[in-house]
């Protein structure tokens, strides 16, 4: 909505793009990382070295942080009983049984 | 915009009749490799243009007498060319009439149809512009998302219902889902009447104030506020439902990860809304803002829903056609200034570019470089025609476009180049006031601006035609009727689902006839809301009644 519809694009916006998705990302984003790996897909042919830069580096992003968030979640999982009262604490859920 | 070629609604092109390219894409993704009947259009085309001009040409010329004659005319200057519907031959030639009409009488016109919508998700009205014959596969693609979303919210409905009961839908409303028969008549009658009320007042507030920042062009304000609405309503109701969905699935988790990934859903939800994101990403925040604003829309208390329907829906009908009407007001302005209207609406057209370019995708992208398709487009000859058409899979406007060049700079456009397309598809779809007075009867001419700059995309690909316009107001409230007729039966729910869809097809339709932005609302909602009434005073009995003592129909 922000963009025209009938917006053609050429290098320097898919760059401009890409960076600033990637910039985005930084924060805590990795959802966007890869919202920006998926939209450069139909414009493979088309981007440049730069553009390519910051697509491979929001997808090794986006694989960093999901990985830190999953390891997290592991963690909780397993150990949620244990930490007893902490456990329950941080929990938005307390599932039953 | 890079290429001058391309028509923005900004500039006044010549071009009267995108909708004849609508048509034309649609006619021939119908007719896929079918060169037969090609040939008969490029005929009829040349025919037709040829006694217009010179009114010396048979009908049963050859097809490559007529491409030559095409191209002979395109060159020469004006260049209006023509695509024929299989099925509307015989109107073509009031439609060339009209479109030289057009093309003399008026250079310039104000595009765009794109019609309405709504603030954040309250009315929405459809704009539209393509032949009845070619409207099928736009209905069907409007129609879509409209039943995933009520398909969702009945799902979603049914499952968080099972666990529990009481919830606070918004504080400004007196809510009490429980009290599901009031007691004293008094405040059965009232508390729908002042709850949609207030109900209404919002809407009208919040539509009132978008327009005015519209119209005054405070830009920033307005997106400043629609993205805060949005990001809003994804995160705080987006949330909320995760933790139901939780809860019904019985899993543990953490404030951390809770908070980071709602903070993605919702931040990544503004970038696929408001900015450059893959099609289907944005399609699907569309349908999840709507499911979010219908879910808890539902949770009204029951009279309180039917009042605030039924208000909306009148209220629809004022907002879009009275002359003073702020939604009318907004898309004027926005015709008036060419630009988009600045709310949220699902635009059909996305989709239909959608299924039918990922499938050609692989296909073509390697095969066709972008000096073929300019060479072609400067010297359409037969063989390269045939060559592209067999390259390309999907039936493609090409074989008319080699009758004449000038069709060709719309149809070309990177299949991958999903921008691209959209920016085509809005072009073409919106219908000027002066054609739809002058063309009533055919829309299937389009006059083409210069071909080669257009072209610059890599693959050939259709343009997909039609351009129904959807506000997302809609999706909310047609689910909202399909939620509440969920916490009753699935017999409701079936018959208020399909009477909500026969409404929008009426709408359509409609839409179809009367070539102008009209209320979604009112039609659907009105058949559902008597189809729920009717199934749940006669239907549900009677079928109760038969299944209680095993008759069988």
């Amino acid at each position: 909505m922000l963009i025209p519809e009938d917006d053609k694009l050429d290098e320097q916006k898919l760059k401009g793009i890409a960076k600033k998705l990637w910039i985005a990302g930084f924060f805590l984003l990795p959802w966007v990382w890869l919202i920006n790996v998926l939209f450069f897909i139909p414009y493979r042919k088309e981007i440049n070295n730069d553009t390519k830069w910051y697509l491979k580096f929001s997808l090794v992003g986006f694989f960093v942080y999901t990985g830190i968030f999953m390891t997290w979640m592991g963690i909780y999982l397993v150990n949620r009983n244990k930490w007893g009262t902490f456990g329950d604490e941080i929990s938005v859920v307390i599932p039953f049984g | 915009m890079n290429s001058p070629n391309i028509t923005s609604r900004n500039n006044n092109d010549p071009i009267d009749n995108n909708n004849n390219n609508n048509n034309n894409n649609n006619s021939n993704n119908n007719n896929n490799n079918n060169n037969i009947k090609n040939h008969y259009n490029v005929n009829n085309i040349s025919n037709i243009e040829s006694d217009k001009i010179k009114n010396s040409f048979p009908d049963d010329d050859e097809s490559y007498d007529g491409e030559y004659e095409n191209n002979m005319t395109s060159s020469s200057g004006s260049i209006p060319t023509d695509n024929n519907n299989n099925s509307s031959n015989s109107n073509n030639n009031n439609s060339l009439f009209n479109i030289f009409l057009d093309e003399k009488n008026k250079k310039s016109e104000e595009d765009e149809d794109s019609d309405f919508e709504s603030e954040f998700g309250k009315h929405e009205y459809e704009l539209e512009t393509p032949e009845l014959v070619d409207y099928s596969e736009s209905i069907v693609n409007i129609l879509i998302p409209v039943c995933i979303t009520m398909l969702i919210c009945i799902l979603l409905i049914r499952t968080i219902t099972m666990n529990e009961q009481t919830v606070q839908a918004s504080p400004l409303i007196h809510n009490d889902i429980n009290d599901a028969e009031p007691s004293d008549s008094q405040t059965l009658v009232f508390n729908p009447i002042i709850n949609s009320i207030i109900f209404l007042a919002v809407i009208i507030l919040s539509t009132f104030i978008m327009v005015v920042l519209y119209k005054f062009k405070f830009m920033k304000a307005l997106y400043g506020w629609l993205i805060g609405t949005s990001i809003l309503l994804l995160g705080v109701f987006g949330g909320y439902l995760f933790i139901l969905i939780l809860i019904y699935c019985n899993v543990p988790l953490d404030y951390i990860t809770f908070v980071v990934v709602i903070w993605n859903f919702s931040a990544g939800g503004m970038v696929c809304i408001y900015y450059y994101a893959p099609r289907l990403f944005h399609r699907a925040y569309l349908i999840s803002i709507a499911v979010l604003m219908a879910l808890f829309l539902t949770r009204l208390p029951e009279w309180t829903t039917w009042a605030i329907l039924a208000l909306v829906s009148i209220y629809d009908i004022f907002a879009v056609l009275c002359p003073g009407g702020p939604l009318k007001q907004l898309i004027d302005t926005a015709k008036k200034r060419g630009e988009e209207i600045p709310a949220l609406i699902y635009n059909a057209s996305v989709y239909i570019g959608m299924a039918n370019l990922e499938s050609n995708d692989s296909n073509q992208s390697s095969p066709i470089s972008p000096t073929t398709i300019t060479n072609t487009v400067s010297t359409p000859t037969k063989s390269q025609f045939n060559q592209q058409q067999n390259e390309v899979s999907q039936p493609s406007p090409l074989p008319n476009e080699s009758s004449s060049c000038s069709t060709l700079n719309e149809m070309l456009e990177d299949d991958d180049d999903h921008d691209e397309n959209q920016m085509n598809k809005t072009i073409s779809s919106s219908p000027s006031s002066s054609d739809i007075s002058d063309t009533n009867t055919d829309h299937s001419i389009q006059i083409s601006p210069d071909l080669t700059t257009s072209i610059s995309s890599n693959n050939l690909s259709t343009k997909k035609p039609s351009n129904i316009k959807l506000g997302l107001g809609d999706f909310v409230f047609y689910s909202v009727l399909v939620g509440r007729a969920a916490l009753n039966d699935m017999i409701t729910v079936c018959t208020c689902f399909i009477a909500v869809i026969t409404g929008l097809f009426l709408t359509l339709f409609l839409l179809a006839l009367l070539k102008r932005a009209l209320p979604a609302l009112p039609m659907s909602i009105g058949l559902g809301i008597l189809f729920y009434f009717i199934t749940k005073v006669i239907l549900t009995p009677y079928l109760l009644f038969i299944g209680s003592t095993q008759v069988f129909i």
